[in-house]
C-alpha cells in the first residue's frame, strides 16, 4: 500500500514538473 | 530556443506596459504569464522558507519579535500566491473570484467530507483533488489568451511587438 502510493506520488509528481516545464518552455517561444 | 529568456525582464516602463517586479509580486490587476508566474512562486517560496527557518532555527526560544516577523512573512507569501494566481487567471481572460472554486472549495470539501459517510468521503476527495488538478493546469499550465484582452494587453508581446 505505501509502495502504491509513493510510487503514485513519484508518478503524478514528475508528470507535474514535466507540465510546467513545456509551459515554460513554450511561454519562451510564444510564437512558434 | 535562439531567443532570450523573457521570463526575468521585467524592467519599470509605463510606455510598454511591461510588468516591474512589485506589481508582479503585489498587484491584483493585469496578466502574467506562465514562466513569470512558476519564477516568481518559486522564488519567493525558497525565500520565504528560508526566512522562516533562519527564525525557527536562530531562536532558543519563540521570541515575539520573531514570531511576529515569521507570521508577516508567512501572510506576505500569501499575497503573493494570490497577486500571482490572479494575474494568471487573468491571462485565461478569467475573473479573480475562480479562486473561490480552485483554492477554497477543495478545502471545504476536505472539512464536510469526513463529517458525511466514507462513501461519500472518497467522492468528495474525489472531487476536491480533481478541482486541484483543473486549478494547476489552468493557473500554471495553460496559455493565456493570445492579444489583449479585457484584463489588459499579451504579456508575452507587450515590448516585443513593432
Amino acid at each position: 500500500m505505501a509502495t502504491a502510493v509513493i510510487s503514485f506520488t513519484l508518478i503524478a509528481s514528475l508528470l507535474a514538473l514535466a507540465f510546467v516545464i513545456l509551459a515554460i518552455k513554450e511561454d519562451d517561444e510564444p510564437d512558434s | 530556443m535562439g531567443k532570450p529568456l523573457r521570463w526575468g525582464a521585467a524592467p519599470t516602463n509605463p510606455k510598454t506596459m511591461v510588468m516591474n517586479y512589485s506589481t508582479m509580486l503585489f498587484s491584483f490587476t493585469g496578466r502574467l504569464n506562465r514562466a513569470r508566474y512558476w519564477l516568481a512562486g518559486i522564488t519567493t517560496a525558497i525565500v520565504g522558507m528560508l526566512i522562516v527557518l533562519g527564525i525557527a532555527l536562530g531562536a532558543g526560544r519563540a521570541h515575539p519579535a520573531e514570531v511576529a516577523l515569521a507570521l508577516a512573512v508567512f501572510l506576505a507569501l500569501i499575497w503573493i500566491n494570490l497577486a500571482l494566481a490572479i494575474k494568471r487567471l487573468h491571462d485565461r481572460e478569467k475573473s479573480a473570484w475562480w479562486l473561490l472554486l480552485f483554492y477554497v472549495a477543495p478545502s471545504i470539501l476536505e472539512v464536510i467530507g469526513p463529517r458525511v459517510g466514507s462513501n461519500v468521503n472518497v467522492l468528495l476527495s474525489l472531487v476536491g483533488a480533481g478541482i486541484s488538478i483543473w486549478a494547476f493546469l489552468e493557473i500554471g499550465c495553460l496559455r493565456g489568451t493570445v492579444g489583449p484582452n479585457s484584463y489588459g494587453p499579451d504579456p508575452l508581446h507587450v515590448g516585443t511587438a513593432a
